[in-house]
């Protein structure tokens, strides 16, 4: 084990350079090797000081850095490090397409349009891929108009877009029928009928429940009212609960109301964004 | 060596990250089963456990020396333990003797030692676990007394009526069916029970009362309908205290055996 130590203690100061270019960046080759192992921590730790003018090296790096944190979902600062990789790079269109998917999922659709429109995809078929994301994020954004103009222009005869466009198609004809649940009609609903609003708002056996309870409580109110008076211990008792069960019931619809709303864009959301991933990932890998 | 001063100095993560450097440098001067048993041992600091087992796979057992061997099944078998497969720990303590029968002047033999008694406990193997703590004191007692004392303290855990009693979730839960609140008094949970009993028996009697005196909503709704709750409640509740008690009582029953044999061999349990 000394001589191991020894030995090793050698080579590595021997090493250590070599880990290093003339900027002070860790050698590609070996980020490159990093990456391959998924060990996206490490390459953030030795990347974490990265600098020095473009360069090719630096191209690979920023590219390096940028795919780890894409890897390991800190989109942001992913985003800024994958716009940093020049032109010049072959791992510059690959960058802004990342770049844009990163900053579309976080909902920052500017931004990834401006990346896109920048960008000379080249070839026939990474223009397609442009197009297709450009839909996407128009999708996200609710302009149908521009969704349905950039969908006209793509060439769907490639398997990578072929059947995600088909599938933002389907995502567009369902947003765009349909109705938003109105949180104050939820709470009118369920004041005339408790778990109405909750029914309407898509949640049906949280509806019937909250039917079955309010009623309950309210006939249990009712029984003692008629048999022992509106002063009686147990009406009042009784009365209180139903009471409390009923203006939940309204409240609760009204939140239901926004709460399904709420689930039904951040399922058609996360759809578009599936969407928008699967060929971002089968056409660079 | 700049991995192994940073390992020295206790950062492990950057120590892990010289020591893959120095296996992808490496032109075949160093021997990387020892690179990758250090980077292990990084991971092992760092509680990526299953990471840790993962670099350990990657050594050759059949070209290794065969004292990096036993290192290496040492690590698998501590690894396997703290990453909570007490099972698979077992098997490779197992395979570790078989690589040749730890003597007291091994510095293996208190952590080895030590994890099978801790991972036999957690398989429930009382007999084997307490044969295995009595041969350990009487392997390294520094004289008879010492020897008599500690072994009179591991037969005394080791009594049945010491013993981590493994409590069922199903008959926990089958109890509270029965009469509410004997699945918590089944899990050592007596005041729990009462309330539970107290609270199901008053619903249950006020639905019953009322429907009696011909409140038939109220019977219902307010009696009955609330003890459904509770009652089924106090079973779902029963199931899990059943499982949390285990563990409870078994991490409870460890530490007593750790105390032990720390008096036995203080430093043991940390040698894992």
């Amino acid at each position: 084990m000394q001589l191991f130590l020894k030995k090793a203690t050698i080579l590595f100061y021997l090493f250590l350079p070599l880990l290093l270019d003339a900027q002070n960046n860790p050698d590609p080759l070996f980020i490159q090797h990093l990456v391959g192992k998924k060990m996206y921590s490490e390459v953030i730790f030795l990347l974490e000081d990265l600098e020095g003018a473009s360069s090719a090296q630096t191209d690979s790096l920023h590219y390096f850095k940028g795919w780890s944190l894409y890897s390991l979902k800190s989109l942001g600062p992913s985003a800024d490090q994958l716009l940093r990789v020049s032109p010049a790079s072959p791992f510059y269109v690959k960058s802004r397409f990342f770049a844009a998917y990163n900053q579309t999922h976080l909902g920052n659709y500017l931004p990834a349009k401006e990346i896109l429109l920048r960008l000379n995809a080249g070839d026939r078929e990474a223009e397609n891929l442009r197009l297709f994301q450009l839909a996407g994020i128009s999708l996200l954004e609710k302009n149908y108009v521009a969704f349905e103009n950039l969908a006209g222009r793509l060439d769907t005869s490639h398997y990578v877009l072929h059947d995600e466009l088909l599938t933002l198609n389907s995502c567009a004809n369902r947003l765009k029928s349909h109705r938003q649940k109105s949180p104050a009609v939820a709470g009118v609903f369920s004041a005339l009928v408790p778990g109405a609003g909750k029914i309407y708002a898509g949640k049906t056996a949280q509806g019937i429940s909250t039917l079955i309870t309010v009623v309950g409580f309210g006939l249990v109110t009712l029984e003692n009212w008629k048999k022992n008076g509106p002063e009686n211990f147990k009406t009042i008792l009784f009365g209180s609960v139903f009471t409390t069960f009923y203006i939940g019931n309204i409240y609760g619809s009204v939140y239901a109301a926004r709460i399904s709303e709420n689930e039904f864009q951040h399922e058609y959301q996360n759809r578009i964004l599936f969407n928008l991933h699967i060929p971002l990932r089968n056409f660079f890998n | 060596m700049v991995a192994d001063s940073l390992f020295a100095a206790g950062n492990f993560f950057e120590a892990s990250v010289y020591y893959e450097a120095a296996l992808f440098y490496n032109a075949g001067t160093l021997p990387e089963d020892e690179l990758n048993l250090k980077k292990a041992y990084c991971y092992k600091f760092l509680e990526r456990y299953q990471e840790c087992l993962t670099q350990l796979d990657q050594i050759n057992l059949v070209s290794v020396p065969d004292s990096v061997r036993r290192s290496v099944v040492y690590e698998q078998a501590v690894c396997n333990y703290l990453a909570g497969d007490a099972q698979r720990a077992l098997m490779k303590v197992l395979q570790f003797k078989q690589l040749g029968a730890p003597s007291a002047e091994d510095p293996f033999f208190a952590g080895i030692k030590t994890l099978e008694i801790l991972a036999l406990n957690e398989t429930r193997q009382w007999e084997q676990a307490e044969r295995c703590a009595v041969a350990f004191v009487a392997e390294i007692a520094e004289n008879e007394e010492v020897k008599a004392n500690l072994t009179g303290r591991v037969e005394k855990l080791f009594q049945k009526k010491n013993l981590p009693k493994e409590l069922k979730s199903e008959k926990a839960k089958d109890l509270s069916r029965f009469v509410p609140g004997l699945g918590q008094f089944y899990c050592g949970r007596v005041k729990e029970g009462l309330v539970s009993l107290v609270v199901n028996a008053s619903f249950l009697y006020f639905g019953l009362h009322q429907l009696y005196y011909k409140y038939y909503f109220t019977g219902y709704m307010a009696g009955l309908g609330i003890f459904h709750k509770t009652y089924f409640g106090g079973m779902h509740r029963c199931e899990i205290l059943a499982q949390t008690e285990n563990e409870r009582t078994l991490k409870s029953f460890n530490a007593s055996c750790l105390a032990i044999l720390e008096d036995l061999y203080p430093g043991g349990g940390e040698t894992l």
